[in-house]
């Protein structure tokens, strides 16, 4: 039984660890708080329903045009909205709250979209891929847990290999810093922040094809509590951080979890909340803070 | 009820135009001194339940207003003591995750909230007038915070806070101050909001009403006191517009709010503004052309 709860945790961190990394990046290399994130999230896995309608289709393509899809309409908000407002708007202060209403209401469209899309209601995927269990001595795990995790696990580690050992990394840390000095070095900034708006939908976007092969439901309002969750992710490992988003988003699902296991489930909900708030007092720049020139 | 019209306005309209109007003065206000915060939201829905199980237990109407007001002014001190030392996009943050830990717990503190439903049927009711005149008292309010010492008080604030701290203005002060104004405009707009519509859900805790909000104040603009009004009045006017568009009608909005986030970050203050001055332009130029003819004939 514990073991089973385990089991949820550790596939439920494996998501939220893609969503969390991808919103981390944009706040911390752009300042950009995306608060359509959740909806590019589900938008993929609603482009993945609508795919299947008809016929069933293998998981690893799904995953593949989710994060695409997901990464093109994240890639189409910077250059529609941000890159427009951080040009017009006269300091950094008044374009980050033109981004975070932009990012609003530009969510609030793809929602209206996707409700439409699934006649608001709770629909399904349809794929090739049979889940099978495994019975590791009393563990039960499913093919599709193991997908799960080594995708996350395998974007993780590469999404952290190219910030840290890359050149596209090293310009990444160094709009994070200063993006007037990143400039006057030769980096185009252009370019710099469109690519990491776009690595940040595609994660998103595998995120949400990912959750909702494995919850077996995709719904229009599905990115909402998954971008709370996520602002709690964030803030526990740091903004911009892309290794303390994944142990953030481990805690967190483990949290959540060990609520379930208590008999508190409605407020496992509430959690979240509870960590932002308590975090933002206590630790506001997270729980293992570093200088934000070390970030990504 | 309808007045018809090229408008098509009516009372429920109205009502609910005002009592939106209320909360966009809250987060106008935040805005204003440079505060990402949209503590009032939380207050629209904490404050609306709290006058609604008042009103549900049968308390007057202006006391039940009064006591709203005080317990959203308390609420938001309590919030300004732990949330006032963030920054922008972290306070941003943590108001919204306020707004949505109020939801959930519109939904789970069941013995207050109709069962997680809402509550419904209010035995009282508010009167446009007496809406009008709160509008108005809560518009002059800002309008005189908008002159002389404390304008410029404000105005150095959202400008720069280290510089607002050397000529010895205590920041924190006054942006606590704002927050719990903000807050207690938050709890006024909900108390009026449940009075004007006998309708409080969880759903007035959620993203909708955060997106609304937001988008009332970028299209009226924050450069001047009336432009939460106007904001206001196209945000509960413009679905009734679009309703054309159909089910695209959000996605109508959401474009045309994108383009005066861009395009026009001033506003509907800032278009005001530009006619104005372009009428005045005319008037002076009317009366000076002559001259000009003067000096023209004189250099032939």
């Amino acid at each position: 039984m514990v073991v089973a709860y385990i089991e949820d945790a550790v596939v439920l961190a494996g998501v939220y660890t893609l969503f969390s990394i991808g919103l981390s990046l944009a706040w911390g290399v752009l300042d950009v708080l995306n608060l359509a994130h959740g909806a590019i999230f589900m938008s993929a896995a609603v482009v993945a329903y609508v795919l299947t309608m008809h016929t069933s289709l293998p998981l690893p393509l799904l995953v593949l045009v989710g994060g695409i899809v997901s990464g093109v309409l994240a890639l189409l908000l910077e250059i529609g909205a941000f890159e427009p407002l951080r040009r017009r708007s006269e300091n950094a202060r008044s374009a980050e709250l033109g981004i975070v209403i932009a990012s609003v209401v530009a969510g609030a469209a793809l929602e209206a979209i996707a409700q439409h899309e699934t006649s608001g209601n709770t629909v399904a995927i349809k794929t090739t891929f049979v889940v099978h269990t495994f019975d590791l001595g009393g563990l039960l795990i499913t093919n599709l847990d193991i997908v799960i995790v080594g995708v996350a696990i395998g974007l993780t580690v590469l999404v952290a290999w190219i910030a840290a050992r890359t050149s596209l990394g090293r310009s990444m840390r160094a709009l994070a810093v200063d993006p007037y000095i990143c400039g006057l070095l030769g980096i185009s900034t252009t370019f710099v922040s469109r690519l990491t708006l776009c690595i940040s939908g595609f994660l998103a976007g595998t995120a949400g094809v990912l959750l909702g092969v494995y919850v077996n439901g995709v719904s229009a309002g599905m990115g909402d509590q998954l971008l709370l969750k996520a602002f709690a992710i964030v803030v526990l490992g740091g903004v911009g951080s892309i290794w303390g988003a994944a142990l953030g988003a481990l805690l967190l699902a483990s949290t959540e979890t060990i609520a379930v296991a208590l008999g508190a489930a409605p407020y496992s909900d509430a959690i979240a909340f509870v960590i932002i708030l308590f975090l933002l007092m206590v630790r506001p720049r997270g729980l293992f803070p570093t200088p934000s020139w070390q970030r990504t | 009820m309808g007045f018809g019209g090229p408008l098509n306005l009516s009372i429920p309209l109205i009502d609910s135009f005002l009592a939106f109007s209320i909360l966009s003065y809250s987060v106008y206000l935040s805005l204003r001194v440079g505060m990402f915060s949209v503590i009032g939201v939380v207050f629209w829905a904490a404050g609306g339940y709290f006058s609604a199980n008042l009103l549900v237990h049968g308390w007057n109407v202006a006391f039940a207003i009064l006591l709203t007001i005080v317990f959203s002014c308390i609420g938001g001190a309590m919030c300004a003591a732990a949330l006032v030392r963030l920054r922008r996009l972290y306070l941003g943050m943590a108001t919204f995750a306020l707004v949505l830990l109020v939801g959930i717990l519109s939904q789970d503190a069941i013995t207050y909230t109709g069962n997680g439903v809402g509550l419904f049927g209010m035995p009282a009711k508010i009167s446009t007038v007496a809406l009008m005149i709160i509008v108005a008292v809560v518009a002059l309010t800002i309008w005189l915070s908008e002159l002389g010492m404390i304008n410029r008080t404000l105005e150095a604030l959202r400008l720069d806070e280290e510089l607002t701290s050397s000529v010895g203005i205590s920041v924190t002060k006054w942006r606590m101050y704002c927050f719990i104004f903000s807050a207690g405009l938050g709890g006024l707009a909900g108390a009026v909001n449940v009075l004007q519509s006998s309708v409080i859900t969880p759903d007035a805790a959620g993203f909708s009403t955060i997106v609304n909000v937001l988008e009332a104040v970028v299209i009226g603009g924050t450069g001047a006191w009336y432009g939460p009004l106007l904001g206001s009045f196209v945000i509960i006017w413009l679905p009734g517009v679009l309703t054309s568009f159909g089910e695209w009608e959000t996605v109508a909005q959401s474009l045309i709010v994108i383009v005066i986030v861009i395009y026009f970050p001033s506003g509907a203050v800032g278009l005001v503004r530009r006619v104005v001055s372009w009428v005045k332009r005319r008037s002076t130029r009317s009366r000076v052309e002559p001259l000009a003819n003067e000096q023209d004939l004189a250099k032939q």
